[in-house]
């Protein structure tokens, strides 16, 4: 990264002339992308909090740079959900709602942006800004349970951003085309579909790229070498539809284990190598493996792993502070580890993180539930779609009522399936709720349901 | 409900393990996203590829007609069977 004076650091670290992204279908360079951040930026409600719900790749891009060049924090929450969003601005008073239009907003401070509608200045120099500044904050289900904010600084992004590059784009420094299928407000999406084009010589494709034939023409559109970073649920979609598509260089794979074979079957199909990403919101992408070849992991040579306690802890160059893994990791004698499991409170669905005592908490908060309990299903961990499922004591609501309540502040893919009403739970003179009982009574209801 | 919408509730029941609901309760003209049956993008994957191997008909998000092709089982019905058609017809 290019360090000016004072510790600030450029928002773009490229060759000004490239493509930045592809976006409606246009090719955007950076000047023109530069030209759009700073206007949307001289425009945004003077706050220092920006609750960036942009749904629009390219514009979640611009929005999230005028934020950060206006000396501003974005606030990347994990849902869009109406509960989730009233709870930021209760947690942050001063924060405005930064979208898109395609987001229902509550009653707050709130500027649109949009697709050339902002005065497309002359930018000259690259603007930079304080290495210091906290650029974003992600949330992350904490083994508490409540989410905790996770501030990043500018420093930590670019920087950050500029060693992940380095895992991919390697002899093609001339750059390339990047497609991903993950948003780009949760932390793998963040570093590889927004910040990485920043720092690379690469252009994101800002358009959809959700359905296997999306991601067809995504990739159709784009100049070699690619990438697509993506999800083993997204892989093996495309595994599925048995479309032709064209050649990708990498494939990057993180948010759920990868299955050997599959990552084996997209190697085949798109003619590339799979590397399967292993990272946390703490401290973003850490290691990485090639499924295919060698089932272990090695950490990125920037990072620094000890262990402590019998928990692990990283740290780097870029990062603020020393973070503690939630997983448990075995070592080889060569540095190179397994995954052990996870800390038994997180589950992880399609890519999110989320606490099922927080999850629990919000189910007995509500009015009417005297009882409950949400927890895995008995085909969790297979897929990586499983579902979670509750058992729920109340005599004044319904099952469709709760569920209904509990959508205003629980991720979608969080929500439970089913919801079943149950006359107590079958706790323990300790409280103690056992796996096996659980499963019973779920199996009971379903029979009597 | 006619015979097509059945059969692609069915599938859709069955790709998404609702075991508490039966095809025949998913209401045609309700939304399947927003509200009715509360599905996520999750899910719409997993119907775009049910839907990719039992009718060979790929979904586009891109398309600005998905979005209303996604709003209903009816609507979705009826553009599987204009794909079809389509198909068939060239």
């Amino acid at each position: 990264m290019m360090r000016t004076p004072g510790g600030r650091l450029a928002v773009l670290s490229r060759k000004p002339a490239g493509q930045l992204a592809i976006s409606g279908g246009r090719t955007i360079d950076c000047g023109s992308f530069l030209a759009d951040a700073t206007a949307w930026a001289e425009r945004l409600p003077d706050r220092p909090y920006a609750i960036n719900l942009c749904v629009d790749r390219y514009l979640f891009l611009v929005g999230f740079i005028a934020v950060v060049l206006r000396g501003q924090c974005n606030l990347l929450l994990p849902g869009r959900q109406p509960g989730t969003i009233h709870e930021a601005l209760r947690s942050f008073p001063d924060a405005w709602l930064l979208h898109d239009g395609a987001v229902e907003l509550p009653d707050a401070i709130a500027l649109g942006i949009s697709h050339g509608s902002a005065s497309a200045a002359h930018v000259g120099a690259i603007p930079d800004v304080p290495g210091a500044q906290t650029a974003a904050i992600v949330f992350t289900s904490g083994s508490t349970g409540a989410p905790q904010p996770m501030r990043k600084s500018w420093h930590t992004l670019v920087e950050g951003a500029r060693v992940n590059a380095g895992y991919v784009s390697g002899d093609a420094a001339g750059g390339g085309g990047l497609v991903a299928t993950v948003p780009p407000w949760h932390m793998y999406g963040l570093e590889w579909s927004v910040l990485f084009p920043l720092v690379a010589d690469w252009t994101i494709y800002c358009d959809e790229a959700f359905f296997p034939a999306d991601i067809r023409v995504a990739l159709g559109k784009l100049p070699g070498p690619r990438v697509l970073v993506s999800t083993p649920l997204h892989l093996r979609a495309i595994v599925k539809s048995r479309l032709r598509f064209p050649r990708v260089d990498t494939v990057l794979c993180a948010t759920a284990p990868l299955d050997s074979g599959l990552a084996r079957d997209v190697e085949q199909l798109l003619s590339t190598h799979v590397l399967e990403i292993y990272g946390c919101s703490e401290a973003g992408s850490l290691a990485y493996r090639w499924p295919v070849r060698d089932a272990a992991w090695r950490f990125f040579r920037e990072i620094d792993a000890e262990m402590s306690g019998g928990r692990v802890r990283v740290c780097a160059a870029h990062l603020a502070e020393t973070v503690q893994l939630a997983d448990t990791l075995e070592f080889q004698t060569d540095g190179r580890f397994s995954l052990r499991g996870r800390d038994g409170d997180m589950v992880k669905i399609g890519g999110r993180r989320a606490s099922l005592s927080e999850l629990n908490n919000r189910l007995l908060a509500l009015e009417g539930v005297d009882d409950g309990i949400v927890f895995y299903p008995p085909s969790f961990g297979l897929e990586d779609s499983g579902r979670l499922s509750a058992l729920v004591v109340s005599v004044s609501r319904s099952a469709e009522d709760i569920r209904q309540e509990l959508a205003t502040v629980v991720d979608n893919v969080f929500m439970p399936r089913p919801i079943r009403l149950v006359d107590g739970l079958p706790r323990s003179d300790a409280g103690k709720l056992r796996r096996e009982d659980l499963l019973k009574l779920l199996h009971v209801e379903r029979g009597r349901a | 409900m006619n015979h097509e919408e059945h059969r692609l509730a069915a599938l859709i029941v069955d790709v998404l393990n609702l075991e508490d609901i039966r095809p025949e309760d998913i209401e045609p003209t309700e939304p399947l996203f927003d509200g009715g049956l509360n599905l996520d993008s999750i899910d719409a994957l997993e119907i775009a590829v049910a839907v990719a191997q039992s009718y060979g008909v790929h979904l586009r998000a891109e398309d600005e007609e998905t979005k209303s092709v996604f709003a209903t089982l009816r609507s979705l019905s009826e553009y599987i069977e204009r794909q079809v058609s389509l198909r068939q017809a060239s």
